[in-house]
């Protein structure tokens, strides 16, 4: 006969539970800092703007810079005089990454990478998370945590931005010809640049929110509201599946572009 | 093994072709709880609840254990396999064939009364706490189109398991019993707010106050161990959220239906 | 462990209620709701968790003659149907309130909360199944069971003065001068005794499948109120009618007897044997020529919505195709493990089949690693359903002890001697209805009458027995013997001979149970204890089965004899009516129902030409 121990333990599973949480937890990790290193080192060598027509002659933009300020809303890249350092040139990936960034932190399938993999609240399934003080748990707000509430108006904003992705992929198929012409094409980039937007877009239209405004709030939706419900509830079972690629796509497409505008790589593309 | 050597269970007529390790939780809080191991034989085709019901006809008859149906349809046999919280009667003994030792505990959120029975009597309470279905006056037959009530259809798959109940860390680990009525109760919840002649008022303001929806982030262990396969978290808990911040705490949805009203 | 009567007498708990119902099934829940409407106090016991009751077992669905699906259905046709399913023997009076109210408890369930799928209009669809001439069975996908029972247990748990003690067994009842007036039992968590005082005590604790090894039937279904009925001289009658549902899982091993519901046949599922023969077209009786088609063509128009086609032979009565299936497996032609396949894979796409039969899909899946939607099934006969059972009044569903009801599975004369799929669950909410109403309004002319420390000792004595010291019987290893006789003798095919040695081997069990033994060391939750206590119960039903099946010379619907296989018209209205003899045996006594009025063969015969 085995004693039972007085105080249970974190969990009676003997499998690795653990590795779930442990590899989003290193995936989340790494974004950050590419993150840290697009929006305040990268633009401090080499901005935006001038690598997007460079000599490698393409049109692309990196998601990290969608939409482009300039070109749409004509805003420039302001420029802080930081005292005793001198002027800081502000990238443009610094002023837009707060909107998807909250879009994904409030997104309910996000939460629960968040949730598992950093406040271990819990970490898996039948796995106590750590030690928390009794009582002091509060799910949903109130306090910081309440801007989970705000997902829609975040959603509103990542609806927008999935349409500037295609934008992007349009312009994305215009090449400069080395006379100065242009010419349109497609090239590995452009493809990548497709697949940004599709996952984009299949991330951002499959958003609960999405679903409740478009249906899932009525108990009796009408036949328009009610065909657009089933469509995104089919493509909402696949939603984490398209937070991880779109993610995953986002760092794959940045990396191309700054390959191919830095001139590390040459291209392949056909032109028509 | 030979068909003369086969050993055959009197019981229940299972060929007996493997053997096992099972060490099941027993004991109740009066007389201490301590893991007794037993040394089963059982049928590669058998399910852990065939197990357990060997272990009471050889080794233990007073082994206290819940079932019922035996079938995955009345959602008693629940109980912690190996760690993980499982229906009893539809966890197949050949999935633990590379494990040595196979551990049954009693569902760990609720009170054990002795062996693997807990009590579960706390559901029940918060079930009395719900308001009934309302029909519209007067009617006699309900008239509801198909594609309205697939998904009260869903919810009330649920055989009350209690799985997730148990799973869920804002009651397993936080213990938040008075704030939160739990994932069965949400879906429970869900198929009154979303059925299409229900005509009770204030279902809305219960379920964000008196349920506490908001108790639960999404970490989504209930629907990971629905045995209904039921997406208590998907189609449950965050529609419901989804319409608790419509209604209390987006401002532009008050606007609209403001306007709309005026209208 | 022993025990002092005098002593436990001291701790007995006391509770008095006006209805006391033994049963939380449908039947029981349904009664309970009336009951509790009726304004009395109700308190309804159950062996399990509430909402856990065999009824969530039932998949197919409820017949009612809605007639949404084909407008051609009326209460005249499920009246006709119903009998002729039962071979003519039921209780007309029953089946005729059964026939009217239908519909209208069916419609009643929405109210309460219930969701059934729905036509394209919007009302309950209703399926085909065996025995029923129009699509009839108001269901929800294959867990029609599951929401009764949870329609019900929501509704009923929200009367004030509804009391629901869950995990309580009663083991006796106590009566006096041929009237009732209380119940007692134990609770299972905690051990401890308890004396029901009642002024009507409603039986609707279910059937007893468990007294077979392969049977579809839950641990509940021990014949707990036919037993405790029948011991205070409650009139038991058809006893020897036991469906076998043809249709249980035969592989693997662990899950022999599962159900696999009649919905698959209904939603247009074929059986075949071995040879790829469908071989039903091969059995279809007499009585049952004109409704049935004859070739696979014609069964392939109904298939397609052919009204003027008549209907595949699957969808026979359960009794015929049981037996078909036995037939086959016994020339030879059975599957690799005994049984006739089920195809709906060809007959259905995998996502029609996941929709309308998502917990089979399901169950296979998980259980049998197999894809219905892929492969065929492999099923055979399963022990399912009890026709028979306590003898009630058609109209009050009251017993010949004055306030003690019955009501469901555990009542006898609506099925006759074959049910009907879909029959059961509405039998619950048609008769479960009648009896609170019944019960209630006894209540209110009764008063309660007190129950002496005599008898209560002696229900102690007969509740803590299972702890005498000097007791040396193993419960497990008893039940085991208990099923292998069963299934040897008193199975779906029985003969005097076997019969007779059956009732003997029997009458030895019946005293080997006095000395059943529970071990461990407190009354808590002890399953030795419990199970000796139902054993008990399933000896004394098993005997009352053998002893009404040796009665009854002839075959009829469920009940087939090797050594009378014809159908005996002159027994048709005849019933074998059991009770406790004065040596403690069973004693059988015949009777018959009154002569069915004209009005009633006049419906037969407009049904007949509908």
């Amino acid at each position: 006969m085995i004693e039972l121990n007085v105080v249970q333990p974190r969990t009676y599973r003997p499998d690795k539970w653990w590795v779930e949480p442990f590899a989003m937890a290193l995936y989340f990790v790494f974004f950050t800092i590419y993150v840290i290193y697009v929006t305040l080192v990268a633009p401090l060598e080499e901005s935006i703007q001038e690598w997007d027509t460079s000599s490698a002659g393409v049109n692309y933009i990196s998601p990290f810079f969608s939409p482009d300020l300039k070109k749409f809303f004509g805003i420039d890249t302001p420029v802080v005089n930081i005292p005793g350092i001198g002027d800081w040139k502000v990238s443009p990936a610094l002023l837009l990454i707060w909107a998807p960034l909250g879009f994904r932190a409030t997104c309910y399938y996000g939460r629960k990478v968040i949730y598992r993999s950093f406040f271990w609240s819990p970490p898996a399934c039948a796995v106590d998370g750590f030690a928390m003080r009794k009582g002091k748990y509060k799910g949903d707000g109130p306090g910081i945590f309440a801007i989970v509430h705000l997902h829609r108006y975040f959603f509103y904003l990542a609806f927008i931005l999935a349409v500037f992705h295609w934008i992007d992929t349009f312009f994305a198929m215009q090449f400069r010809a080395s006379d100065g012409s242009l010419a349109y094409g497609i090239g590995i980039g452009t493809l990548l640049s497709a697949l940004d937007a599709l996952f984009l877009t299949l991330y951002v239209i499959s958003c609960h929110s999405f679903r409740h405004l478009m249906g899932g709030g009525a108990n009796t939706p009408g036949t328009i509201r009610y065909w657009l419900w089933s469509k995104i509830s089919k493509l909402n079972k696949y939603h984490g599946l398209w937070f991880w690629l779109s993610l995953f796509m986002i760092v794959i497409v940045d990396v191309y572009f700054r390959l191919v505008a830095t001139g590390t790589i040459t291209e392949v593309r056909w032109l028509f | 093994m030979s068909v003369e050597e086969k050993k055959i269970d009197v019981y229940s007529g299972a060929v007996l072709d493997r053997k096992k390790k099972i060490r099941i939780q027993r004991g109740s809080p009066e007389t201490g709880i301590e893991m007794v191991e037993y040394d089963v034989e059982y049928d590669h085709t058998e399910v852990v609840l065939d197990i357990v019901h060997r272990v009471q006809a050889e080794f233990a008859p007073d082994l206290a254990v819940r079932w019922n149906c035996k079938a995955g349809k009345c959602g008693s046999c629940s109980a912690e396999i190996n760690g993980m919280p499982k229906l009893m009667c539809m966890t197949k003994m050949i999935d633990y064939d590379d494990v040595d030792v196979l551990e049954i505990r009693p569902m760990r959120t609720f009170p054990v009364i002795k062996d693997l029975v807990t009590d579960v009597s706390w559901n029940f309470e918060v079930n009395k706490r719900i308001k009934p279905f309302k029909p519209p006056e007067g009617l006699k037959e309900l008239t509801m189109q198909q594609k309205h009530v697939d998904r009260v259809q869903e919810y009330r798959k649920c055989i009350e398991c209690f799985l997730c109940q148990n799973t869920c860390h804002v009651l397993r680990t936080h213990q938040k019993t008075n704030e939160f009525a739990g994932p069965r109760f949400m879906i429970r919840l869900a198929s009154l707010e979303m059925h299409p002649m229900d005509t009770e008022e204030n279902r809305l303001k219960e379920i964000k106050d008196d349920f506490g929806v908001m108790m639960c982030n999404i970490t989504r262990c209930c629907t990971e161990v629905c045995p209904e396969e039921i997406n208590i978290t998907d189609n449950g808990i965050i529609p419901l959220k989804e319409r608790v911040i419509g209604e209390f705490y987006d401002p532009l949805a008050k606007a609209i239906s403001w306007v709309k009203k005026l209208l | 462990m022993g025990y002092n009567v005098d002593e436990e007498l001291k701790k007995v708990q006391k509770k008095e209620y006006d209805v006391l119902i033994i049963g939380a099934g449908g039947a029981g829940l349904r009664a309970a709701i009336a009951a509790a409407e009726a304004g009395v106090n109700v308190g309804i016991v159950t062996k399990s968790l509430l909402g856990k009751a065999h009824t969530v077992m039932a998949e197919g669905g409820a017949a009612a003659a809605l007639g949404n699906v084909d407008s051609r259905d009326n209460w005249k046709v499920h009246f006709r149907d119903t009998m002729k399913g039962g071979k003519y023997h039921n209780n007309w009076k029953m089946v005729e309130i059964f026939a009217k109210q239908a519909p209208d408890r069916i419609r009643e369930l929405e109210l309460y909360g219930a969701v059934f799928d729905r036509t394209e209009e919007g009302k309950i669809k209703q399926r085909n199944f065996g025995g029923h001439k129009f699509p009839r069975l108001a269901h929800v996908g294959d867990r029609t069971g599951l929401e009764m029972i949870r329609t019900l247990q929501d509704k009923a748990i929200h009367y004030p003065t509804l009391h629901v003690e869950m995990e309580t067994t009663i083991t006796k009842l106590f009566v006096e001068n041929g009237e009732v007036k209380g119940a007692f039992g134990y609770n299972r968590q905690t051990g401890n005794l308890i004396v029901y005082s009642a002024k009507s005590v409603i039986i609707a604790t279910g059937g007893f499948g468990k007294v077979f090894r392969v049977t579809s039937n839950s641990w509940e279904l021990t014949g707990d109120g036919e037993s405790l009925a029948y011991r205070e001289g409650v009139e038991l009658t058809d006893m020897e009618f036991i469906q076998f549902h043809p249709t249980g899982m035969v592989y693997p091993n662990s899950v022999k007897g599962t159900l696999v519901t009649e919905g698959v046949r209904g939603e247009g599922g074929i059986l075949k044997n071995i040879n790829g023969e469908r071989f039903m077209f091969r059995y279809i009786p007499e009585m049952f020529k004109d409704d049935y088609a004859e070739t696979e063509e014609e069964a392939e128009r109904w298939f397609k919505g052919d009204p003027n086609a008549r209907r595949p032979p699957e969808l026979l009565t359960r009794d015929v195709v049981a037996k078909a299936i036995r037939a086959e497996v016994k020339a030879g032609r059975g599957s690799p493990h005994g049984g006739a396949f089920l195809d709906i894979a060809s007959r259905r796409t995998p996502e029609e089949i996941k929709r309308v039969l998502p917990s089979m899909y399901h169950q296979f899946l998980k259980l049998a690693k197999l894809d219905i939607t892929k492969e065929p099934m492999e099923v055979g006969p399963t022990a399912h359903y009890a026709m028979g059972g306590i003898r009630v009044d058609g109209e009050t569903q009251e017993t010949n002890i004055k306030g003690i009801f019955a009501a469901g599975e555990v009542s006898a004369g609506l099925h006759g001697a074959n049910r009907l799929g879909g029959n059961s669950l509405t039998d619950l909410i048609v008769f479960g209805k009648i009896a609170g109403d019944y019960a209630a309004k006894r209540a209110k002319d009764a008063s309660l009458k007190s129950i002496s420390d005599e008898e209560i000792k002696e229900a102690i004595d007969f509740t803590l027995k299972p702890f005498d010291d000097s007791n040396n019987e193993d419960p497990y290893q008893l039940h085991a013997e208990l099923k292998e006789l069963m299934e040897e003798y008193v199975g779906i095919v029985r003969t005097e001979e076997g019969l007779k040695t059956a009732i003997e081997k029997l009458k030895d069990m019946l005293k080997r149970a006095d000395k059943l033994k529970a071990v461990g060391d407190t009354r808590k939750y002890n399953s030795s204890w419990h199970q000796a206590l139902d054993i008990k119960n399933m000896i004394t039903v098993a005997l009352i089965i053998a002893t009404a099946a040796l009665q009854r010379k002839e075959s009829r619907g469920a009940h087939t004899r090797e050594d009378f296989p014809e159908t005996d018209e002159s027994l048709t209205n005849v019933l074998y009516v059991i009770s406790k003899g004065d040596d403690g045996f069973p004693k059988v006594s015949e009777a018959t129902y009154p002569p069915m009025p004209e009005e009633l063969k006049q419906a037969m015969k407009e049904a007949e030409e509908a």
